[in-house]
């Protein structure tokens, strides 16, 4: 059985993707919760990374299921696309930090001047 | 087996204390242990260089970004005292039950009907796969893939990230001038 301790020989056993299936929807439908009826704004980017992490779990989990054998492709996309998620995440920091000092709060419902 | 079955039950327990935690610190924290089981995850999955940008990125720098937005604003406020349901309509909440059962449907159909994992790109993706020896074998030949066949790719996304941190620092500069 694969463990952290086998480092050296690789990984050997092919993980069932139900266990993966199963973390991914959790985590999808957490970020989704939190999308959805969160108003603070650094609460509704931790929703969003949960959702990069969902993807990027269920992407890498089915590159992995034959035993022995290592897929490139969805690796490496997926190493692209958590470049992404951070920058994305890091610009969307920097927007709150600029509505906190504009309003004073995070709170989503207090953003009226940006109507028209 | 068990070893990935605690380090994934370690994920969904941090996220659920991500989203539901009242005091953003905390939560912080719990998006913290989120970020490093999925990253030992990934190592136990055979993605060492995944888990790698894992820690690194989500882990280290995006967390360093949460705390550090947290310390310049609320500092560990707890969350909007007046509650934050009854703003959650009726429309809402069916959007909300449709897109979970939506997911779990989704998840029993994607078991039941034995997706085909080699084909959700072309086939010739098949020939690209190799058995490893050992971790240095995968980061090796992911490192290899990624710069003989995404090498635009990467060239590209350097760009997007040049035009973020413009932007971040476009957004604190602006911030700087009011003061």
């Amino acid at each position: 059985m694969h463990s952290l301790a086998k480092d050296k020989e690789g990984p050997r056993v092919m993980y069932p993707i139900t266990f993966f299936i199963v973390t991914t929807a959790l985590l999808f439908v957490f970020g989704l919760v939190a999308l959805t009826i969160k108003r603070d704004l650094v609460r509704l980017l931790i929703g969003i990374e949960i959702l990069f992490n969902a993807a990027n779990l269920f992407f890498v989990a089915l590159s992995t299921q034959h035993v022995g054998m290592i897929d490139p492709l969805p690796q490496s996309i997926v190493m692209m696309a958590l470049v992404l998620d951070g920058t994305v995440i890091a610009v969307g920091l920097a927007l709150a930090l600029n509505v906190f000092k504009h309003y004073k709060t995070f709170d989503i419902r207090k953003l009226r001047r940006l109507k028209w | 087996m068990i070893e990935i079955l605690f380090i994934l039950s370690l994920v969904v327990v941090s996220a659920l204390l991500a989203v539901t935690s009242r005091n953003i610190v905390f939560a912080v924290i719990a998006l913290l242990t989120t970020n490093i089981s999925l990253g030992v995850a990934y190592f136990m999955m055979g993605a060492p260089t995944v888990a790698l940008f894992q820690l690194a990125i989500f882990a280290g720098a995006v967390v360093v970004f949460f705390v550090i937005t947290v310390m310049l604003t609320t500092g560990g406020d707890v969350e909007f005292d007046d509650d934050s349901v009854p703003w959650i309509n009726k429309t809402t909440q069916l959007v909300l039950a449709a897109a979970s059962v939506l997911v779990l449907l989704g998840v029993s159909l994607t078991r039941e009907i034995a997706f085909p994992y080699l084909e959700y790109a072309s086939s010739a993706l098949e020939t690209l796969m190799f058995s490893p020896t050992n971790y240095d074998d995968i980061t090796t030949a992911v490192s290899q893939f990624l710069w003989q066949h995404r090498g635009f790719d990467l060239v590209s996304q350097s760009f997007v990230v040049l035009a973020a941190v413009i932007c971040c620092i476009a957004l604190l500069k602006i911030r700087r001038d009011h003061e």
